[in-house]
């Protein structure tokens, strides 16, 4: 990057593809009452299903977040058969989301059944889900799981983490029906900016050093340094 | 039992210790030499003081809880007394019983059974304290009796008493006791230590874990100094029955009580037998599989074993097994691993390589040669002779059969046939 950072506020950028940048934030996290603000506000226009698929993913999301993952996982095969089929980690970490849900509601018997039921034919495929289920089962050894050295796995961070993890499967599963459409969207940034056309978004925060008062009066987004589906682009194409 | 397989095992097995007796008593005439081997032999008697008197401290431990636990409820009697509108009469009967009470004595009919059970808890603890302290002097007595006089009957009662520790380790109970019986022994040997541990191994060899649980209880600190993990294993195990049982709620209220507390030192061990629940008994699982079998029983009794010696100061090894080696250590070269070895080395057999596999290489700096027809070492005093075909025998042995055949030597291997002149005198260096 050989631009000289003073010069920043000289640089003349499309105010449509920022706002294309603003948008897919917030589909991304499923800000659905923002960005239908944001798009009318900004007068752009996106495709139908772009909406419904951020309904779908929401609806999954929040089951997932509010301790229902059975019908999380239901919805995500739902939506694409082989999303889940070809992802044994993803999988393996909802199912355990469901264990401790389980654990925590002091159903043991339905938490044994369910480990040997659905937690312990991972360990047929490969060794390192021996020592998960093993992390996983000695939460029922303790009376109040936070006790047990293994409670970070009863935690919102745990889950905030898997949750997030299905999240970003599923969006990379939708991003490889609109590739073109995002690389395109690319191209014209890193032309405006001077910026090699490669797929490095690191070189991008400082398009996002701003405030957006999205018009409606009740929405102000400020952007952090980082994007967080920073590692959604570096998958291959 | 490795001796028993042994076809000439008793020659064999008596030949280093009664090497090491005879060595022991051939300086006999000069007292003062004779101290240091002593001395020496002494290095290896640490267990025979260290296990009574483990056992001694155990006892006045025990003991001495009980006083506490009496001397409580004496107390409280008197409390109770003072707080209590008492007539005099009931007054002085109860302070009455409250003396005897204290000074142990019982009356026949006067008071109620579990107080009777008390002061005979009392005096019994009292007598086994007095037949422990005893049994400590007994076996300070026997090691200070050892001197030149008498070294060979007291090698002999070592030898038994070695005996016997090899055959209370082995199990061999009965026979143990026949021997110490039958020498005089008994003071001298630790049979009721080992009956103690009897009664777990046997518990332990039929899946029982409540002896053995009681009895790291009642050794509760001294496990706990030692960072004992042998409570937890007992209890893993437990578990483990109780997954097999497939009773899994009960296992999982087993486990919150008597696992969870160890978490914080053995989780790794904790989370592999709590994962059983996940793959119950029959998987195929390796990982898991092995923890279902029945020989981790063996092992619990293998780790009882370890931590029982251990608490008591005994060796871990049997004594046998040690002056073996000790002596096995002189005789181990590797001549012995050829096949023409001679039968009469030791290490010839399966039994005495095995325990001498760990032993390094005697050094020698000087061969020793033996006569093909007597056996007797060839040295200065008996030194070798070569005949005319090159072989070569010790001078006692040819000088006896040129007496025998006027004067002609006859090879016992080519079956030459020479005159004792032609001999030439061999130098060993």
């Amino acid at each position: 990057m050989d631009v000289d950072p003073c010069q920043y506020e000289q640089i003349a950028i499309n105010e449509k593809d920022v706002n294309n940048i603003i948008l897919s934030y917030l589909i991304h996290n499923c800000y659905k009452e923002s960005s239908e603000s944001f798009i009318s506000c900004t007068g752009m226009k996106q495709p139908a299903d772009h909406l419904e698929n951020m309904e779908k993913r929401k609806r999954i999301f929040h089951h997932a977040l509010e301790g229902n993952v059975l019908k999380a996982i239901e919805l995500t095969g739902q939506l694409a058969q082989d999303i889940l089929e070809n992802n044994n980690d993803l999988l393996f970490d909802l199912l355990s989301l469901h264990f401790v849900d389980l654990v925590c509601s002091k159903e043991w018997a339905e938490a044994l059944e369910f480990a040997q039921t659905k937690l312990s034919p991972f360990s047929v495929k490969e060794q390192k889900y021996m020592e998960k289920i093993e992390g996983f089962m000695s939460l029922l050894a303790y009376e109040n799981p936070v006790e047990c050295p293994m409670f970070h796995l009863i935690g919102l961070d745990y889950r905030q983490q898997v949750v997030d993890s299905l999240n970003q499967t599923i969006l990379g599963w939708l991003t490889s029906l609109y590739s073109v459409y995002l690389i395109y969207i690319l191209l014209q940034i890193s032309i405006l900016c001077s910026i090699p056309a490669k797929y490095d978004l690191q070189s991008l925060s400082f398009c996002l050093f701003f405030s957006v008062d999205v018009g409606d009066g009740q929405h102000t987004l400020t952007f952090p340094s980082t994007l967080p589906w920073s590692g959604l682009y570096n998958r291959p194409q | 039992m490795e001796m028993d397989s042994l076809p000439n095992g008793n020659n064999t097995a008596g030949t280093p210790i009664s090497a090491t007796a005879t060595a022991t008593a051939n300086p006999a005439p000069p007292q003062s030499s004779n101290l240091p081997q002593l001395t020496e032999s002494l290095k290896l008697e640490h267990q025979f003081l260290r296990v009574p008197f483990e056992h001694y401290k155990k006892t006045l431990r025990a003991n001495h809880r009980a006083v506490e636990k009496e001397m409580s409820a004496v107390i409280s009697g008197v409390t109770e007394a003072a707080a209590a509108d008492l007539s005099p009469d009931d007054a002085v009967n109860h302070l009455n019983s409250l003396v005897c009470r204290l000074q142990g004595l019982k009356r026949k009919g006067f008071y109620s059974f579990d107080f009777l059970f008390a002061v005979l808890s009392l005096e019994e603890g009292s007598r086994a304290e007095h037949l422990q302290a005893q049994k400590c002097r007994v076996r300070l007595d026997h090691l200070e009796s050892a001197d030149a006089e008498n070294m060979s009957e007291w090698n002999n009662t070592r030898m038994k008493r070695i005996l016997v520790d090899y055959m209370l380790r082995m199990s061999y109970y009965d026979t143990a006791v026949k021997l110490a019986k039958s020498s005089n022994l008994q003071d001298l040997v630790d049979i009721d230590v080992f009956q103690e541990a009897k009664k777990v191994i046997d518990a332990l060899q039929n899946k029982d874990v409540a002896p053995a649980l009681a009895w790291c209880a009642d050794n509760k600190s001294r496990l706990k100094k030692s960072k004992s993990k042998m409570e937890f294993q007992l209890r893993l195990q437990e578990f483990i029955e109780l997954v097999r049982a497939e009773n899994n709620l009960r296992a999982i209220t087993y486990a919150r009580k008597y696992l969870a507390p160890w978490g914080a030192t053995h989780m790794k061990e904790l989370q592999r037998v709590i994962a059983t629940l996940a793959f119950k008994r029959d998987t195929e699982c390796s990982t898991y599989k092995v923890l279902f079998e029945a020989k981790q029983w063996d092992y619990l009794v293998d780790q009882f074993k370890q931590e029982f010696c251990k608490l008591y100061g005994m060796t871990l090894e049997p004594l046998l097994n040690i002056y073996l080696q000790a002596g096995l250590s002189a005789l181990k070269t590797p001549y012995c691993y050829e096949d023409d070895c001679t039968k009469e080395d030791p290490l010839s057999q399966e039994a005495f390589r095995t325990l001498a596999m760990p032993l390094p290489y005697s050094k020698q700096h000087h061969s020793k040669l033996v006569c093909y027809i007597t056996k007797e070492l060839m040295d200065t005093e008996n030194p070798p002779q070569v005949l005319p075909n090159g072989y070569v025998y010790s001078t006692k042995a040819l000088e006896e059969m040129a007496k025998k055949n006027n004067g002609r030597i006859i090879c016992p291997r080519t079956g030459l046939v020479c005159s004792y002149t032609e001999l030439v005198k061999a130098y060993i260096s």
